[in-house]
């Protein structure tokens, strides 16, 4: 078996697992529940986090998709279906609260302070992170939304379409001025 | 990869790079039992009290209630069911003049300084729509506008507390612990009569 059916297979597998959790908890398994949650929320709270850079943020939207989750299973129809749900209410929940609020994120300045005190790989990727998550917070909303969706959760074209509801080229579109930004936005980093 | 600048929204090696910290998980992670709190939570039956919130508001703020014009009625349709999607709406231009419907907001607030609305109507600008205390009474009314749809507003105080309108026929979570009231204006044929009343809406 060649790696790429390898990791379809495993996929399905991923997929009908979800389903069966899915029609468990539905059922009232809160064991289920809670599996279900576990399976996904790492992905779910990373999504909310690189579009509010913001973690107290992040957390309150990953908790309000899964409480709509759990509270409408029957919408779900397969694996594949709890994937697109989780992604499209993540990424609407994070709207609102963009309609609703400005955004206010504030990084961990200590970060700079450990960069004059220590040199351990760790500090330095936490600054390398620090610095792209800001320059991605410097993109208007639906250029940073559009990245992300493409690039860090792997959406295909054709998904981005479907999730915000937009055609093609406007979907490469943004994603095209994303990366035009991002590159201006990191220009040293890009010399690397 | 395009050999240059990659076309297309494409990932050059720089940008590959950046993607791959992105990836990785957020500084914080969530709680322990994260996944258990929100499963319990989700079985726990709906608390239909009104909330520490609404108590509060209500506590401050005396709405006044305002009756529909009668020749109006039709044209305001509220308490159907709980909308979660959003409209995002924008100020219309002259060709849909004749399609918007007035709106009345009216709130008391007797120890407000300023009482603006915002909504999805107005993009959620919390300075763009101020209500007026005409009459130096602590009730504040603003006539606003708006093209026909469902829309989520709340009231803003002073210009930093976020109010819930206690009286609105139908609210919806914002999914941080508020509510957003709702409102539900529908088309209003025969066109002439639709900029001529006014909708009131608390």
């Amino acid at each position: 078996m060649s790696d790429c059916a390898r990791e379809h297979r495993l996929q399905d597998t991923d997929f009908t697992y979800d389903k069966q959790l899915v029609r468990r908890a539905g059922d009232g398994d809160e064991e289920a529940s809670r599996e279900l949650v576990e399976r996904h929320q790492d992905r779910v709270y990373r999504l909310s986090y690189r579009l509010t850079g913001d973690v107290e943020a992040a957390r309150d939207i990953t908790q309000d998709t899964f409480l709509r989750l759990l509270q409408n299973l029957r919408r779900i129809e397969d694996g594949q279906a709890l994937t697109r749900w989780l992604t499209r209410t993540a990424t609407n929940l994070t709207r609102d609260r963009w309609r609703t609020r400005r955004d206010t994120v504030e990084f961990d300045d200590s970060f700079e302070e450990g960069s004059r005190s220590s040199s351990s790989h760790l500090v330095e990727d936490a600054q390398l992170g620090e610095r792209i998550q800001r320059a991605l917070m410097e993109l208007p909303h639906r250029y940073r939304e559009a990245f992300v969706l493409r690039h860090v959760e792997d959406l295909s074209h054709e998904q981005m379409c479907d999730q915000l509801g937009i055609g093609l080229s406007a979907v490469k579109v943004r994603i095209h001025r994303a990366c035009h930004m991002l590159r201006e936005l990191l220009p040293e980093y890009e010399e690397e | 990869m395009n050999s240059g600048k990659p076309l297309d929204g494409e990932l050059d090696g720089a940008l590959a790079r950046a993607v791959e910290i992105l990836k990785t998980p957020p500084p914080a992670s969530l709680p322990t039992n994260f996944a258990a709190d929100v499963a319990q939570q989700a079985a726990r039956p709906a608390d239909t009290s009104p909330g520490w919130l609404s108590e509060w508001a209500a506590s401050w703020f005396r709405v006044q209630t305002r009756q529909v014009r009668p020749a109006l009625q039709w044209a305001m349709v509220a308490a159907l069911c709980v909308v979660t999607g959003v409209l995002t709406s924008r100020w219309s231009g002259p060709d849909d003049d004749d399609r918007m419907i007035l709106v009345r907001f009216s709130v008391a607030a007797p120890s407000a300084h300023s009482v603006s609305v915002a909504g999805d109507f107005n993009g959620w600008d919390a300075r763009a729509i101020r209500l007026a205390d005409a009459n130096g009474d602590g009730h504040w009314q603003a006539v606003v506008p708006v093209m026909p749809g469902v829309y989520q507003y709340m009231f803003v105080v002073d210009g930093q507390r976020w109010i819930t309108d206690p009286q609105a026929a139908e609210s919806v979570a914002d999914g941080f612990g508020q509510q957003n009231s709702l409102m539900r204006i529908l088309e209003m044929p025969p066109p002439n009569e639709a900029s001529e009343g006014i909708v009131d809406f608390l």
